[in-house]
C-alpha cells in the first residue's frame, strides 16, 4: 500500500482565476429550465432577485462616463515602476534602517520631520487630483483576510528609539527594531494610544492607521516616563498562582470506538481547532448557524442526538476542539454591547446532554488557537481608541477584567493601536477558570505554534518602500505559563500558517513581496534572538507563493504565475539557505502534503489559458512529486477534475488520511453554474429517450447538485479510489469512522457510504 | 470605431444570457492591453464595467455622491496598480475587491466620524448644562444634516423595499448578494474577494435570496 507519512498538511488559501461576467449560483430546487430568458421566469431566487434588481435602471452618471475617467487618469503612469530607486537587493528587512539612518544618524530622537519627502514621493503622481488623496483605513476583519491591491496607503512609523534598539550597520543583517518594551501603568498605553491618534488626525479604531513620523522627544517621553496614577489598575486577582493540581477527572478516556480519523495538523501533537471532530463514536460539528451538533454515527446510520446552541446570551460558535468527554468551544460572544471571544467548556460524559462548565473571555476578535496537553491557546486582536476601553480585558477567576500593564508588552514601532492577545486555559481544570493571559501592542494575522513557541505576524505596508512586511512576535507557552519574548520583521507577506516553521531553535518563513512593482519571493531564516541569518531573497520575479511546506532542513515552495514550479530549498546550513532545484507544473498546488521522505502530494488548482493573456480556474488538480533527489524534483503524476473544488483547496483542515489503509478523502462539489459547462440548449438530451444512457445524462443535466467525496490514493502514481457521489456540492468536511465514511454539509447534515478500496 | 459602437450595446445589458462567450473575450483582450498600459482599451474596459460598479457602490454605500467618489477612486487605484493585473487575477474580481475595500473603508470611517460628533455633541450637550446623555443610538444631532439611523443622505432612486431586504441581511451576506446579483460574479469570484469558501458562499447566497425574496413578496 502506499506509504503515507504523519507529518502535516498545508494550509492553502482560495486563489481562483475565473473570468468574470458569469452569474453565481442559484438555488437549487427552483432552477428554471430556461437559459435564454430569465426576464419571465421568477422560478430560481436569483432571478428573481436580480430582475428586481436589474428594473432599477440607475447607470453609472456622467460625472463616471469614461472620458471624465481619462481625464482624471490623465498623465499617470499606469505601473507602479519607479518607486523602487534605492532599494538594496538582497537587503534583510529594509523596513526602515535607510530612511532612518539618514534621519537618525545619532538616535537621538531628533524629529524626524523631513521624511514626508519620501512618503509622498513615493506615491504622488503627475496629475493626481486632490479629492482622491484620501486616507484609507481597512476594518480588522478585511485586513486579516484581503491583501489589498493597489490602494492608497499612506502609513509611516512612529519612531520610537527604544532603549534596547540597535541598528546594525551592515544592511544584509539589520533589524530595525529591537526588544519588547513593557508598559509599566495603563497610563503609559493610554498616551501612546492617544499620541497615535493625534498624529494620525482622527480618532484611532481600527485598522491601519496614518501615522505621521514620529516626533521622536515626545513618543520617547511618553514610554520613558514615570508611572504616574493608573499604575493602580493593575488587577488585583493574579492569576499566576494557580493551583496546579490534579485534573477533577473530567478529561477521561476515548469511548471506545473504531479506528477514525482526525484533525490534519501542521505540528504534531499541537491540536488545531475545527468544524469537525469524531471519537469513533460520535461525531461533532459546527454548522453554518455557529452551532454545535452531536451526531452518533453507527456503520454508516447517523442520528443527531444533541446540539449546543446559544445559551440565553449570543453566542457564535466557530469551531471546537475534542478531549475525551470534554468539549470546547472557541466563539463570539457579547453580553450588552461588548463583545468577546469565548472558550467554553462542556461535559459531554451523556452525549445527549451536554453541561457548560466554564467560560473564559478574552477581548478582541479571534485569530486562532492550538491545544497542547489540556491547555488551550487562544490568540485575538483587539482594536482600541483612546476614548474607549484601551486595555484588553480577560477571565481571571470569576471576573472578566483588565489585564495587568506588565503582562502587556510594545512592539518596537507601533503601526496601529491593537493588541496581540494570548491566553492559556486549562480546560482540564476546575470550576474556576485557570489561565493566563498576555498582551503585545501590535496586530496579528496569522499563527505558527509548536508545542513550546507560539508566533504571531502580522501584515504592515511600507509605503516609502512600496512594499509589505510581516512583523513578527513570539511568546514562549509551558502550560499556563505564556510570555512574549521577542520580535523582528522581515519584507513580505506570508501565505499562511504553513509560511512559518521552527526547527531546532530556527525560525523560517517564506514570504512574497514586491520589487519594481512585481512580486518576488523570499524565505528568512532568523535565529534564537528573532535575528536573521540567512536568506534567499527576490527569487520567482513575477510569481507568488502558493503554497509552502518546511520539513526538517528542506522547504518546498510553490510559486505561480502562469506555471507552478515547486522548488526545494536547502536549510541545513541557516546562514546559507539555498535553492536546489524546480520543476515546473500547469496550475497551482495550494496544499503540500509530504508522503514519507521521497514523495510531495499536491492539492491545488488546474488552471486554463483563455487565450488572451489570462488564466481561469477551471477545476481541482492533484500532483505528485517525486522529491528523492532535492536538486531535480520531478512530478510523477498529476489528475484534473474540471469544474470540480474542494474546501481543501482552501485549508488543510479540510483533508482526511487515513494512514492503515492508506488513501486521502477530501470533499468535492461540482460547479454547474460555470458557463463552461453549462450545455447549449441543442446538447440537453431529451428525458424521455429510450435509451438509458440519455435518460441518466438528462438526470445529470437536471441535477446541479453534484458533489461528494473524492478517495485517492498516492503510490508510485495517483489512483482515485471513488468519486462518490453524494448529492451535494455543499459539502465541507468528511471524517472516517472504521469502514464509513461521513460527510457533513453546512447546515450539519451528515451523509455516509461504505468505504469500497480496491 | 465599429468595436467600440459594439462594446457600448454590450454594456447596457446586464442580465447573464446576453454577457456571452464573445464579450468575455472582449474584456479579456481588453484587459492584457490595459495591463500593458494601454489607457485607451483600459478606459474602454471601464466602460464595459461602470455601471455595474457604480451600482455596486450604490446599493452598499446608499449615497450618490459617495457612490461616484467609490468608483472613481477604485478606477483611479486600479490603473495605478494595473501592472499587477498581468497576473493571474481575472478583471472582474480584481476591480470589484478594490471597490468592496474602499466601500468598506468609506462605511467605517463614516461611523467612525458619526461617533465622533456624538461624542462632541454628548460633551458640548454636557458642559452647557448638567443633562446627563445617555450613550447609546438613537438620537439625532441636531444640523448636522444627517439622517439618525443610516447618517447618508438615501438616494431615492434605490426602491425602499430593496434597500429594506438588504438590510435584513448581516454585512457579509449582504456583499455576498450585492456581488453575485449586481457585479455578476461568480461564487469562485466571490470566495476569492471575501476569503470565504466557495461552497460557504454558495449556501450563504442560496439562504439569503431565499429570505430577500420570502420579504419582498
Amino acid at each position: 500500500m502506499s506509504e503515507i507519512n504523519k507529518n502535516t498538511d498545508t494550509d492553502a488559501n482560495a486563489n481562483n482565476t475565473v473570468d468574470s461576467n458569469l452569474t453565481a449560483y442559484s438555488e437549487a430546487a427552483e432552477r428554471s429550465g430556461s437559459t435564454s430568458d430569465s426576464a419571465v421566469n421568477y422560478d430560481s431566487d436569483h432571478e428573481y432577485i436580480k430582475s428586481l434588481f436589474d428594473a432599477d435602471g440607475i447607470t453609472a452618471p456622467d460625472s463616471l462616463s469614461e472620458e471624465n475617467i481619462s481625464a482624471l487618469i490623465g498623465d499617470m503612469p499606469g505601473d507602479l515602476t519607479g518607486d523602487m530607486t534605492g532599494e538594496i537587493s538582497g537587503a534583510v528587512s529594509e523596513y526602515m534602517p535607510q530612511e532612518h539612518e539618514a534621519s537618525h544618524p545619532d538616535h537621538s530622537g531628533e524629529p524626524a520631520g523631513n521624511r514626508s519627502g519620501d512618503r509622498s514621493g513615493a506615491d504622488s503622481t503627475a496629475g493626481k487630483p486632490e479629492r482622491v488623496k484620501r486616507r484609507q483605513r481597512i476594518s480588522p476583519a478585511m485586513k486579516r483576510r484581503i491583501m489589498a491591491v493597489a490602494a492608497c496607503f499612506i502609513i509611516a512609523a512612529i519612531s520610537i528609539p527604544l532603549v534596547n534598539a540597535v541598528l546594525t550597520s551592515a544592511p544584509d543583517t539589520s533589524l530595525v527594531d529591537g526588544e519588547l518594551r513593557t508598559f509599566d501603568s495603563y497610563g503609559q498605553i493610554k498616551r501612546l494610544v492617544r499620541s497615535m491618534e493625534k498624529e494620525s488626525g482622527i480618532n484611532a479604531g481600527g485598522g491601519i492607521r496614518i501615522l505621521n513620523l514620529g516626533r521622536d522627544d515626545e513618543t520617547m517621553d511618553i514610554m520613558t516616563e514615570d508611572a504616574v496614577g493608573d499604575a493602580a489598575g493593575e488587577s488585583a486577582a493574579e492569576a499566576e498562582s494557580f493551583d496546579s493540581a490534579v485534573p477533577n477527572g473530567l478529561v477521561s478516556e476515548a469511548p471506545a470506538g473504531e479506528s477514525h480519523s482526525s484533525t490534519y495538523l501542521q505540528v504534531n501533537e499541537v491540536d488545531e481547532a475545527d468544524i469537525v471532530k469524531t471519537d469513533g463514536k460520535y461525531i461533532y460539528y459546527v454548522t453554518d448557524r455557529e452551532e454545535v451538533v452531536i451526531i452518533a454515527a453507527n456503520k454508516g446510520k447517523t442520528r443527531q442526538i444533541a446540539r449546543i446552541g446559544s445559551s440565553g446570551i449570543e453566542n457564535y460558535i466557530h469551531d471546537i476542539y475534542l478531549k475525551g468527554d470534554t468539549l470546547v468551544t472557541i466563539g463570539r460572544t457579547y453580553s450588552g454591547d461588548e463583545g468577546s471571544t469565548a472558550i467554553v467548556t462542556y461535559d459531554i460524559s451523556d452525549r445527549s446532554r451536554p453541561e457548560m462548565i466554564r467560560e473564559f473571555r478574552q477581548s478582541g476578535e479571534i485569530v486562532s488557537s492550538r491545544m497542547v496537553g489540556s491547555c488551550v491557546y487562544l490568540v485575538t486582536t483587539e482594536y482600541v481608541r483612546s476614548s474607549g476601553s484601551i486595555i484588553p480585558k480577560c477571565t481571571v477567576g470569576t471576573d472578566y477584567t483588565d489585564i495587568p500593564a506588565r503582562d502587556i508588552r510594545c512592539m518596537p514601532e507601533p503601526q496601529s493601536p491593537s493588541y496581540v492577545i494570548l491566553s492559556s486555559v486549562d480546560i482540564a481544570s476546575g470550576e474556576t477558570v485557570n489561565s493566563k493571559t498576555c498582551a503585545v501592542f501590535g496586530a496579528t494575522d496569522s499563527i505558527y505554534c509548536n508545542d513550546h513557541n507560539l508566533y504571531t505576524a502580522s501584515s504592515e505596508y511600507n509605503p516609502g518602500k512600496n512594499s509589505w512586511y510581516t512583523r513578527i512576535s513570539r511568546a514562549s507557552i509551558d502550560g499556563l505559563k505564556i510570555s512574549f519574548n521577542a520580535t523582528a520583521t522581515v519584507r513580505g507577506n506570508i501565505l499562511n500558517q504553513f509560511s512559518m516553521d521552527e526547527y531546532k531553535g530556527y525560525f523560517r518563513i517564506a514570504t512574497t513581496s514586491q520589487r519594481d512593482g512585481m512580486d518576488v519571493n523570499n524565505l528568512f531564516v532568523l535565529d534564537e534572538k528573532l535575528r536573521v541569518t540567512g536568506e534567499i531573497s527576490g527569487f520567482a520575479r513575477n510569481e507568488s507563493i502558493k503554497s509552502v511546506r518546511f520539513m526538517g532542513d528542506t522547504a518546498y515552495v510553490i510559486t505561480y504565475r502562469a506555471i507552478d514550479p515547486l522548488f526545494v530549498i536547502d536549510l541545513s546550513r541557516a546562514d546559507d539557505p539555498r535553492i536546489l532545484g524546480e520543476v515546473k507544473i500547469d496550475g497551482f498546488s495550494s496544499l503540500l502534503v509530504p508522503i514519507g521522505r521521497n514523495k510531495l502530494l499536491g492539492i491545488g488548482y488546474a488552471t486554463g489559458d483563455n487565450g488572451y493573456g489570462g488564466e481561469y480556474a477551471a477545476g481541482l488538480k492533484l500532483a505528485l512529486f517525486d522529491i528523492s533527489d532535492p536538486a531535480e524534483p520531478k512530478v510523477i503524476d498529476s489528475k484534473e477534475f474540471e469544474n470540480m473544488d474542494s474546501p481543501a483547496q482552501n485549508t488543510h483542515l479540510a483533508l482526511t488520511v487515513n494512514y492503515e489503509k492508506g488513501y486521502y478523502a477530501i470533499p468535492y462539489g461540482i460547479d454547474h453554474y460555470d458557463d463552461f459547462a453549462v450545455a447549449e440548449p441543442d446538447d440537453i438530451p431529451i428525458a424521455d429517450s429510450e435509451d438509458p444512457e440519455d435518460s441518466e445524462d438528462a438526470y445529470e443535466a437536471e441535477n446541479q447538485y453534484e458533489g461528494g467525496v473524492l478517495i485517492f490514493s498516492a503510490g508510485d502514481r495517483l489512483e482515485i479510489n471513488d468519486q462518490h457521489k453524494l448529492g451535494t456540492d455543499q459539502l465541507s468536511r468528511c471524517v472516517y469512522i472504521g469502514d464509513y465514511i461521513y460527510a457533513m454539509d453546512h447546515e450539519g447534515n451528515a451523509y455516509s457510504f461504505g468505504l469500497k478500496l480496491r | 470605431m465599429r468595436a467600440l459602437t459594439w462594446m457600448n450595446e454590450v454594456t447596457d445589458v446586464n442580465t447573464r444570457s446576453e454577457m456571452n462567450s464573445t464579450s468575455r473575450e472582449i474584456t479579456a483582450s481588453l484587459a492584457s492591453k490595459a495591463a500593458k498600459g494601454d489607457r485607451n482599451a483600459f478606459c474602454e474596459l471601464y466602460g464595459l464595467y461602470k455601471d455595474r460598479l457604480y451600482r455596486y457602490a450604490l446599493y452598499k454605500l446608499r449615497d450618490p455622491h459617495m457612490a461616484e467618489d467609490a468608483v472613481s477612486e477604485t478606477v483611479l487605484a486600479a490603473w495605478k496598480g494595473i501592472e499587477k493585473l498581468k497576473s493571474e487575477t481575472a478583471f472582474g474580481t480584481w476591480i470589484y475587491r478594490i471597490l468592496s475595500n474602499r466601500c468598506n473603508t468609506m462605511l467605517a470611517d463614516e461611523i467612525q466620524q458619526r461617533s465622533n460628533l456624538e461624542n462632541i455633541y454628548r460633551e458640548t450637550i454636557a458642559a452647557n448644562a448638567s443633562v446627563t446623555i445617555s450613550s447609546g443610538a438613537g438620537h439625532s444631532i441636531a444640523g448636522s444634516g444627517m439622517s439618525d439611523s443610516t447618517g447618508r443622505n438615501e438616494d431615492p432612486a434605490l426602491s425602499i423595499e430593496l434597500r429594506q431586504a438588504l438590510d435584513m441581511l448581516s454585512d457579509e451576506n449582504r456583499q455576498i448578494v450585492l456581488l453575485s446579483v449586481v457585479a455578476d460574479l461568480n461564487s469562485t469570484e466571490i470566495a476569492e474577494i471575501t476569503g470565504l469558501n466557495a461552497n460557504t458562499v454558495r449556501s450563504r447566497l442560496a439562504r439569503s435570496l431565499a429570505q430577500m425574496r420570502e420579504f419582498l413578496s
